[in-house]
């Protein structure tokens, strides 16, 4: 019908009075008001002022190019502001639920492959957690909403084990590679909100229980992950994948990452390539040892993914809070020979103040440990070269020892300078910094207090 | 698209209230004669003569809310008065003979009338409305060059939304048919030419 009423208005527009008829017949009726004026009373009437004709409907024309644009802009800002912005929403934001129901769900059905599956189920988990975090760093983590979290996690961890399950039916190795790296993840979230300063028990602040329930996850997980089997061809092939991407990873978070962490991923990266080394210069490499050795490496390298793409992860842990970093024969010694100087300086500062000290259950205690500290300090002394791994054991108790005594007096400094039991002969380095095949430059001598 | 009326918005005097409306819908009104009647000296004093007698109602002290509506009532009223004069008792016998207060649903539906609009050429629909007994030519020309709406219309021509529902159906079927036959008609006159 448009098309037909445009045509007829347009064809009848075509009829119009003329310039010179309309003059002329606006003269024709001005003359007739002046010929017939308005008498004074009428005149004296106000003019009815304007009034807002009400109508059931009103026409009114759009261009067709308008209606295009606006649904344009619309599509636009429905199919890409809108999921754009709702992925910064928090629990309680009006753009959260755009957020879990469609944006996430979208993203959920993109993966086909049940292992992506299991990725995904535990990075929306991981998003669950930064939530929390966020929501208890602005006091808002009431318990009605860590309820509501504590049921996401819930749903995603529930997920995230029946995507492993069906995956076991086709992929048995994928399943327990699925398997430790959910654990692994629930192991770093939980680590981080156990960190986190907000983990108070201020209300609206503590994330205790998310903590406690993701420790609990994980320690089920965990449990079950150790019982499987996977097969080590499949754990390297998995591992140097793994490995490539994280140094991918490394580069991409140049700008972001400072220096130091940079360096103590790198050499937790070593780390991680070194346990593979050892488990594949195993002559038997499906032995218990070399899967040990690979499933480690494989944590480890789960958990510096996290640390690269997770900022609250990097904001809260540091590398060596989260992988440790695996100590050389040389790093061992390192450690094991400062540690000895430091409790040969503890003893001497306790031998020296002994015999200032007036209470006597004080003397008593510091007299009966003292044999037994200069027992670790030799066993220490002699293992030092031979069996570092020991060496450090008694060393790590002897310390803990002095540092035991040194709180109960006022211990004066002995003034006594310490000597290390040994020379090392191998290069030394740092938990962080990489191995330089250096000769050693500190040369110390034990003395005996 | 129906025109704004500001004909009360500027406050003035009575005079200038009605000269505005004159230069508002002087050349609708035109326009709406000229195609009822088919004669343009005569639509120019049907067009006058609306004026001045809605200048007469306003000098015997009545007030004119809204001037669009009155000034099409009464150059419709007009209109009406000029087909008395020249066919009084045809149009009487139109009206019987139509009945056209007795809709049917199908003609009452404001789709079907759309339905029926869009297989007709509006241009061709232009040039056969003339041919169109009044009745009809009337509520088309409201509807479709005026842009009125049934209620509207309704409240001109004093009659029903119903009515004037029915009206606008068969004048469209009526108008359809026309162009229908005037193309037989051409095609018949081709052929025998050759």
């Amino acid at each position: 019908m448009k098309r037909f009423s445009e045509q007829l208005k347009k064809k009848s527009e075509t009829i119009r009075l003329r310039a010179s008829e309309k003059t002329e017949l606006q003269s024709r009726i001005v003359a007739f008001m002046e010929y017939h004026p308005l008498p004074a009373s009428v005149k004296a009437t106000p003019v009815p002022k304007f009034k807002m004709v009400m109508e059931p409907y009103r026409l009114i024309m759009i261009p067709k190019r308008y209606i295009s644009s606006f649904v344009g802009v619309t599509a636009l800002l429905f199919v890409m502001v809108v999921p754009a912005l709702a992925e910064n929403a928090i629990p309680g934001d009006v753009l959260y639920p755009v957020k879990i129901n469609i944006n996430e769900e979208v993203r959920g059905q993109l993966n086909t492959n049940p292992y992506d599956k299991v990725v995904w189920e535990t990075t929306r988990l991981e998003r669950r957690v930064a939530e929390a975090r966020v929501l208890a760093q602005a006091g808002k983590l009431t318990p009605e909403v860590e309820a509501n979290v504590l049921a996401a996690v819930e749903v995603h961890s529930a997920a995230a084990k029946r995507e492993i399950e069906t995956l076991r039916t086709t992929d048995a190795d994928g399943a327990a590679l699925a398997q430790m790296t959910f654990a692994t993840a629930l192991d770093v979230q939980s680590s981080v909100l156990k960190s986190d300063d907000s983990a108070s028990t201020t209300a609206g602040m503590s994330t205790v229980a998310l903590a406690s329930a993701l420790d609990a996850g994980y320690i089920a997980v965990a449990s079950t992950s150790a019982s499987d089997t996977v097969s080590v061809v499949r754990l390297i092939a998995q591992l140097e994948i793994e490995t490539t991407r994280s140094y991918e990873l490394l580069k991409s978070i140049g700008t972001n990452a400072s220096e130091q962490e940079q360096t103590d991923v790198r050499r937790r990266l070593a780390d991680v390539e070194s346990k593979i080394k050892i488990a594949t210069a195993d002559t038997n490499t499906e032995s218990d040892e070399a899967k040990n050795q690979l499933r480690s490496a494989w944590t480890d390298i789960q958990k510096l993914i996290s640390f690269m793409t997770d900022i609250d992860v990097r904001a809260t842990l540091t590398v060596e809070n989260l992988v440790p970093a695996v100590l050389t024969a040389e790093e061992k010694l390192a450690v094991s020979i400062e540690k000895y100087n430091k409790v040969v300086t503890n003893l001497g500062r306790i031998e020296f103040g002994l015999p200032l000290i007036t209470e006597a259950n004080i003397s008593e205690k510091i007299i009966l440990a003292l044999p037994k500290i200069n027992a670790l300090l030799a066993t220490a002394s002699t293992t030092m070269v031979v069996d570092v791994d020991a060496a450090k054991q008694a060393v790590d108790e002897a310390l803990a020892l002095t540092e035991s005594i040194l709180p109960l007096y006022q211990f004066p400094d002995s003034g006594l300078v310490p000597v290390a039991t040994t020379t090392p002969t191998t290069p030394v380095s740092t938990t962080t910094d990489e191995i330089i095949d250096e000769p050693a430059t500190t040369t110390a001598s034990t003395t005996e207090s | 698209m129906k025109e704004p009326d500001n004909t009360g918005a500027q406050g003035g005097s009575h005079e200038s209230r009605f000269l505005e409306a004159f230069t508002q819908y002087s050349d609708a009104l035109f326009r709406h004669a000229s195609m009822r009647i088919s004669d343009r000296e005569k639509s120019i004093d049907l067009v006058h003569d609306t004026f001045t007698k809605v200048w007469t109602y306003v000098r015997n002290g009545h007030d004119v809310e809204n001037y669009r509506p009155f000034l099409y009532k009464v150059l419709n009223n007009l209109i009406i008065d000029e087909y008395r004069k020249q066919k009084e008792s045809s149009l009487d016998a139109l009206f019987e003979k139509d009945g056209v207060d007795e809709g049917t649903f199908p003609e009452l539906s404001e789709s079907t009338v759309e339905a029926l609009a869009a297989t007709i050429d509006g241009k061709q629909a232009f040039d056969l409305i003339a041919l169109l007994p009044d009745a009809y030519r009337e509520v088309l020309i409201m509807r479709f060059v005026d842009g009125l709406g049934p209620r509207e219309i309704s409240e001109l021509i004093e009659e029903s939304e119903n009515v004037v529902s029915v009206r606008i159906h068969r004048g469209l079927k009526i108008l359809r048919d026309k162009i229908e036959s005037s193309a037989r008609n051409m095609e018949e006159n081709r052929l025998k030419g050759k």
